[in-house]
């Protein structure tokens, strides 16, 4: 099995919508997690559902509201009267595929406890410590336009997530489509298509996929031109974004059948993988600018190997 | 009124010689390796967008290419344009001007050379570099078949304008002479632009070199190379990857499989480098 393949068959379930389905591919073989923002309704929570079917993998729903608490996520210890002693309930954190719909909705420390799962793939509750599924694929959505009660992310949690996608509505005949396809029943899940094991298997394929060193150098450059002066930039992105680009150049390039990266890969990846590591000033807000046409000129500035 | 024709045409030729050698000085030194221009569409509708791009690269490390006179557009709507220069990899600078275009008549419309006046580096002489002209085939109704009044209508206006331009290129011819005769009669001053073609040099002849080169010592140096000169020669910036060039056809379908190809042998991995150049050759000899 191919990770192209399972690409091709998760197409039949979600209409349209082929970045979000790279994006979760490449960040499962990445090794890490994927933030989505766009407007409810753009098969967001489908498209998460689809790849744990697809894989034979697990899937929880979070829905993060004000009053959510840590232990809603992670689990709890709970006292069983008849054997007198703490039995631990596991959250909804212990499953393959994670999706933290509106995570922007529950305070700082309920999303730091979700945060904390997914850097160290473990979770401590009480005095036990039990470690996380692999593969283990958080995805985070966040809405855009209801902005009022909700907690912004700090840059250094946005930061943990490997790459940001902005879902955007479907063109015509994408629409067309859906509605021809679903037009009000269920869509229809692929399953097991692919298995667990071929998820860690390209995992370790993507570790080992060539990165030439003018590429590696292209990568550096990127990140290093996020932080260079620029009118509408307070902060650039962090030396964890240059890995997060590689790592995301390696799995397109696994993705597309190859055993080595080229531009396209970096180039493709850069987008996603920068626009919420770096920081806008207040100019960007006050002249209406749009921030992904900043990383856009930033990329573009940056000469091609 | 003869006499007056000649006196006219005598004043002008003293200002446009006074004016010329004093626009010579401020002429930037550059030594211009490649000048093109190319459209990205061979046929467009009437209202279509394309456009027109002018490369050049000099030597120098230069912020912006002065005195770069675009090509007579009659027929086509300006809709904007972007001129740019950066570093060249390989040295210099690549300069590029993307002119956005609209055709408002329909048939077939040549474009001619852009123009570039600087002083040429190679022998410190004030130069116009002249562009390789280009075409672009413009579909959609032609404006005289509207004529609601028919051919008769249409004829008449033909021959006027037929008529017209004769005349106008008689008057042109003969100003041009007196002109010519004029300027041998006195002390010829210092030639403030000369006219010269500066062949652009044929990108394929290196492009076959150092394709033979690649085929014949198959290194990742050598690849490289190669993808650059391809590069080169296919229009590409600076920041436009392959899939770019794709995206917009930059060049035949031919040129981008070999550049895939040879993309391919640049990057792939240390031990692969071999028979990357192998499979390239089928695409490199096309």
């Amino acid at each position: 099995m191919k990770p192209g393949a399972l690409l091709d068959a998760l197409g039949a379930t979600v209409v349209g919508q082929r970045g979000v389905l790279e994006a979760l591919l490449y960040a499962t073989i990445a090794g890490g997690h994927v933030v989505l923002e766009g407007p409810p309704g753009l098969a967001k929570t489908l498209a998460c559902r689809a790849l744990a079917s697809a894989v034979g993998g697990s899937f929880k729903r979070i829905q993060f509201t004000p009053d959510l608490l840590p232990s809603d996520i992670v689990g709890t210890r709970v006292f069983d009267q008849r054997s007198g002693d703490f039995t631990t309930a596991l959250g909804p954190i212990f499953a393959n595929v994670v999706l933290a719909d509106e995570i922007n909705r529950a305070p700082a420390k309920v999303q730091s406890a979700l945060l904390e799962g997914m850097q160290e793939r473990q979770v401590t509750i009480g005095p036990q410590t039990f470690p996380l599924p692999d593969p283990f694929l958080v995805t985070a959505t966040m809405n855009p336009l209801d902005s009022d009660g909700t907690y912004a992310l700090p840059l250094a949690q946005m930061d943990r997530f490997l790459m940001k996608i902005v879902v955007a509505y479907p063109t015509v005949e994408e629409e067309l489509s859906i509605l021809a396809r679903f037009g009000g029943a269920p869509p229809p899940m692929v399953e097991n298509v692919a298995s667990m094991d071929d998820l860690v298997r390209w995992r370790d394929e993507a570790r080992a996929i060539f990165v030439e060193p003018r590429i590696a150098r292209y990568v550096v450059a990127l990140a290093q031109a996020t932080r260079a002066p620029h009118e509408y930039v307070e902060r650039g992105a962090s030396p964890r974004a240059t890995l997060a680009l590689a790592a995301t150049a390696r799995a397109r390039a696994l993705c597309a059948g190859r055993t080595f990266v080229v531009p396209d890969d970096v180039r493709a990846s850069a987008p996603p993988v920068l626009r919420h590591r770096v920081a806008f000033n207040y100019r960007t807000l006050t002249e209406n600018v749009d921030p992904e046409s900043v990383i856009a000129a930033i990329v573009a500035g940056v000469p091609v190997p | 009124m003869a006499r007056r024709a000649f006196v006219a045409a005598w004043l002008l030729a003293v200002v446009a010689a006074s004016i010329a050698p004093a626009r010579a000085q401020t002429y930037a030194t550059l030594h211009v390796r490649r000048f093109t221009m190319s459209v990205d569409r061979a046929t467009v509708a009437i209202g279509d967008q394309f456009h027109l791009t002018i490369s050049a690269h000099v030597d120098e490390k230069i912020a912006q290419l002065d005195n770069l006179t675009l090509p007579d557009l009659t027929g086509f709507d300006s809709l904007g344009d972007e001129r740019r220069c950066f570093a060249a990899a390989s040295g210099g600078s690549d300069c590029v001007e993307t002119v956005t275009l609209s055709a408002t008549i329909a048939g077939p419309r040549a474009i001619r050379g852009a123009t570039l006046d600087a002083v040429d580096a190679r022998n410190g002489k004030p130069t116009r570099f002249t562009s390789d002209g280009t075409s672009v085939y413009v579909t959609g109704p032609i404006a005289i078949g509207f004529d609601p009044l028919g051919g008769a209508f249409a004829g008449m206006i033909f021959g006027i304008v037929r008529a017209a331009t004769i005349f106008t290129l008689v008057v042109v011819a003969a100003i041009a002479l007196v002109w010519a005769f004029y300027a041998r009669r006195r002390p010829a001053p210092a030639v403030p632009v000369a006219t010269s073609y500066a062949p652009p040099p044929d990108p394929y002849v290196r492009l076959r070199e150092l394709g033979a080169v690649l085929l014949r010592e198959p290194t990742r140096a050598n690849a490289l190379r190669l993808r650059a000169a391809m590069r080169e020669a296919i229009g590409a910036r600076e920041d436009e990857t392959l899939d770019d060039l794709v995206g917009r056809n930059a060049g035949t379908t031919g040129e981008r499989n070999a550049l895939r190809a040879v993309e391919r042998a640049a990057f792939c991995e240390d031990a692969r480098v071999e028979s990357a150049v192998s499979e390239a050759e089928p695409f490199l000899l096309r």
